[in-house]
């Protein structure tokens, strides 16, 4: 349906109808011409008309922005032959190897389930105003699919005391249990669709996926690359120079300077020897007077235990010698995924797959990257974290050390290079944290302390530390030493909840005071006010999150507030009430 | 033989009758108004009025079509099943095009479905919907300078299926 763009009526009209248009068109004259037209203003057949030659998913992302380019899609989708079909299917790209993919579509939380209806019960009863604690509030944030339709995040409980009894009572009332917060944290289950495998007859072949037809119709964000690049692991590290011969670009590469076979002529005699193909993903060429990866000079400085802290001109050379453009191709059918979750898993240690080559990978996906996952990387070398890869425009970071050999060093100067970036190009961002036992309590109260003074208010969604990274009690210890110690510069709110003591997953022994321990919530207050970093520990998870601080109340007397908290913060309560008594007394 | 195009801001146009033809609007128009190739008199009596386009916009669509007037019509692909429809966008007309803002874009576009032109139309459809390709809702919302207005029905709506993916 063709139409004119909206104006108002005037004397001079009239009506053509066309046939190739197939609708009339009235046009209605005035002085002072049409109005500005925008997109999302311009008539909903004329929209129609764009998303016919629009991908599935491109619609499906047109839809969510707007009330007109949603009833546009809406509306064609109401009629008995719509000429658009947006996507609806979110799904994930799956990379074993370097020879097949694997589209995998995210199963909705409700999918083939029948509904479940919301207890009618008077025991429970939404509250927006009155959440139980800062620490639901926190949870609530949290962008979890089953938060809105049962989550006990705005249940004000009136007759049952424990927490754990409105679990039980829950949990009998709905057919499954209520997910716990490390629950709703963990992977999204998903479903195979189909795959491909690519052409080993061909030339360069690895990774030569045709995504095309998958990314039209799959609104993909999240691509899982497992045991990244072991292929190296086959082709016995003999990959430095000889990119033919390994599924990766034809044209022969610039040896490095510092590889023992930096002659052009010895190049040239790489790729005409007679080694056979098996395992290398491309054609055979020979490899005659190679030199190992691990025997190049460069790596000398990085062998077994060394620690890597940035990605030199040199090391990002070498990388790509050894992708040999293979990474450099299958990072060119991952570019046109916007946004980007790259999720990186190993299964075991790969002596010959530097885990560098990870780092130098992400970096070619830079553009649309905003989540990345690091789960078990495995390495002989350990590599800094903050050193290699710059936070920029990431959203969300999650960190899982692998239990043995684990690649990485995670620990606080992480967050603090996001601190320090520019605020452009800071993002509010997710960090999650699990066995990385680099980071220790003095770490997170470093940067917390940094947080505090910075000189603008920098927003983080959440930090997430699992327990096995670090101890809460340690941290509450932690924290009320630097509260000692800083308590002139800084204004701490401590307080008890109403939260039950949990038991730590480990049933280890807890004394009475770490058991109070987890009990805590704290509130560490940005120098200019406003918002805060609010910690409290849940499910196994110590959780920072950036929000609003608490309003001050006005001054109470000592004997009062004594009274509220427990005897054993006392000292520590003194130590800090005159600081915020007369720093942020009431308006 | 030329024909007179008058714009909303009563700028008048002289234009071939060959370019004025390529407007299915305008050649009904002449047809009504009983102007023809071989009639001169009419043609230079009478012009056309076109309260729907601007001078600026008037003068984009005559150098479309001055570049196109001799060009075969194209036929449009529809695309498999889906019945996605492909327009391959010419180098002149990517370059003619890339330099115009988007909202200016949004006016010629206006115009030419106004106009009846489908060359140019559907060049521009292509355009717009290449400009798209690949991009977050965000990302289209302020490229196109939208703002979002869905209820809070909608929103929830929204995040209600993708809540997980965005997690």
């Amino acid at each position: 349906m063709w139409m004119a763009p909206p104006s108002s009526g005037r004397s001079l009209r009239w009506q053509t109808k066309s046939p190739s248009f197939s609708s009339s068109t009235t046009c209605s004259g005035t002085a002072s011409g049409p109005p500005p037209i925008h997109f999302h203003t311009l008539p909903q057949s004329i929209i129609i008309e764009i998303f016919k030659r629009c991908d599935r998913v491109s619609i499906s992302r047109c839809s969510r922005v707007c009330s007109s380019l949603r009833a546009a899609v809406h509306t064609e989708m109401d009629r008995p032959t719509p000429s658009i079909e947006p996507s609806q299917v979110f799904g994930r790209l799956f990379i074993p190897d370097r020879r097949r993919a694997i589209i995998e579509r995210f199963v909705m939380e409700d999918e083939g389930k029948p509904k479940r209806e919301r207890i009618p019960s008077d025991i429970l009863s939404t509250s927006p105003h009155s959440p139980p604690s800062s620490s639901r509030q926190a949870v609530n944030r949290l962008p979890m699919s089953t938060v809105s339709e049962r989550s006990l995040s705005y249940c004000t409980v009136r007759s049952l005391s424990s927490e754990h009894s409105i679990k039980d009572f829950l949990d009998s009332v709905y057919e499954k249990p209520i997910p716990t917060l490390r629950e709703r944290l963990s992977a999204r289950p998903t479903r195979f669709e189909v795959d491909q495998m690519v052409d080993t007859s061909e030339p360069s072949w690895a990774y030569k996926f045709n995504l095309d037809i998958w990314l039209a119709n799959y609104d993909v964000t999240e691509v899982l690359l497992q045991n990244f690049a072991n292929f190296l692991e086959r082709e016995g590290g003999l990959m430095a120079n000889a990119p033919s011969t390994s599924g990766g670009v034809t044209s022969g590469h610039p040896s490095p300077p510092w590889s023992n076979h930096n002659s052009p002529n010895q190049i040239q005699h790489g790729f005409g020897g007679a080694r056979g193909n098996y395992g290398m993903g491309g054609v055979g060429n020979g490899l005659d007077g190679q030199s190992k990866y691990h025997s190049l000079e460069s790596n000398r400085a990085i062998n077994k235990g060394s620690i890597v802290d940035e990605l030199s001109e040199e090391l990002v050379q070498e990388m790509a010698l050894l992708s040999s453009g293979r990474l450099e191709r299958l990072a060119c059918k991952l570019a046109p995924i916007n946004p980007l979750h790259l999720i990186f898993r190993d299964h075991s240690l790969y002596a010959r797959r530097p885990v560098q080559l990870i780092f130098w990978f992400i970096s070619l996906l830079r553009p649309h990257l905003r989540r990345i996952t690091l789960d078990g990387l495995q390495s002989q070398d350990r590599i800094r974290v903050d050193g290699v890869l710059p936070l920029n425009h990431i959203q969300q970071l999650n960190i899982r050390q692998a239990i043995t050999n684990p690649a990485l060093i995670a620990n606080e100067e992480i967050l603090l290079s996001w601190l320090r970036l520019p605020s452009a190009e800071r993002t509010k961002i997710r960090v999650r944290f699990t066995n990385c036992r680099r980071l220790s309590p003095k770490g997170i109260c470093r940067f917390i302390r940094e947080w505090q003074m910075y000189p603008e208010v920098a927003e983080f969604e959440c930090i997430i530390i699992d327990e096995d990274s670090m101890h809460p009690w340690e941290l509450v210890e932690e924290a009320e030493k630097d509260i000692m110690k800083y308590e002139q510069e800084y204004y701490l709110r401590a307080r008890q909840t109403d939260l039950p003591a949990y038991a730590t997953s480990k049933n280890e022994f807890m004394t009475e005071e770490q058991s109070e321990a987890l009990k805590r919530t704290m509130e560490f207050r940005h120098a200019k006010g406003g918002k805060a970093v609010k910690y409290y520990y849940e499910d196994g998870l110590l959780i920072f999150s950036c929000c609003n601080a608490t309003p001050i109340r006005p001054r109470s007397p000592p004997f009062s507030i004594f009274l509220f908290y427990s005897s054993t913060h006392w000292m520590l309560l003194s130590s800090f009430i005159h600081p915020f008594s007369t720093r942020f007394s009431p308006s | 033989p030329n024909v007179k195009l008058v714009t909303s801001d009563n700028e008048e146009f002289v234009v071939d009758f060959r370019i004025a033809k390529m407007s299915v609007t305008v050649s009904r128009l002449m047809e009504a108004m009983n102007m023809s190739e071989t009639d001169d008199a009419s043609l230079l009596s009478n012009s056309i009025p076109l309260p729907n386009v601007t001078k600026a916009v008037m003068a984009r669509v005559i150098e479309w079509c001055e570049k196109h007037k001799n060009d075969e019509p194209k036929e449009e692909k529809e695309n498999d099943k889906r019945g996605r429809t492909t327009h391959v966008v010419s180098d002149w007309d990517k370059e003619f095009l890339k330099n115009d803002e988007f909202g200016r874009l949004c006016q010629l576009m206006g115009a030419a479905n106004y106009l009846e032109i489908k060359g140019l139309f559907n060049d521009i459809s292509q355009t717009i919907a290449n400009m798209i390709h690949g991009k977050k809702s965000d990302e289209i919302a302020e490229m196109f300078n939208i703002h979002c207005d869905l209820t809070e029905a909608e929103k929830k709506e929204i995040r209600k299926k993708t809540a997980w993916c965005e997690d």
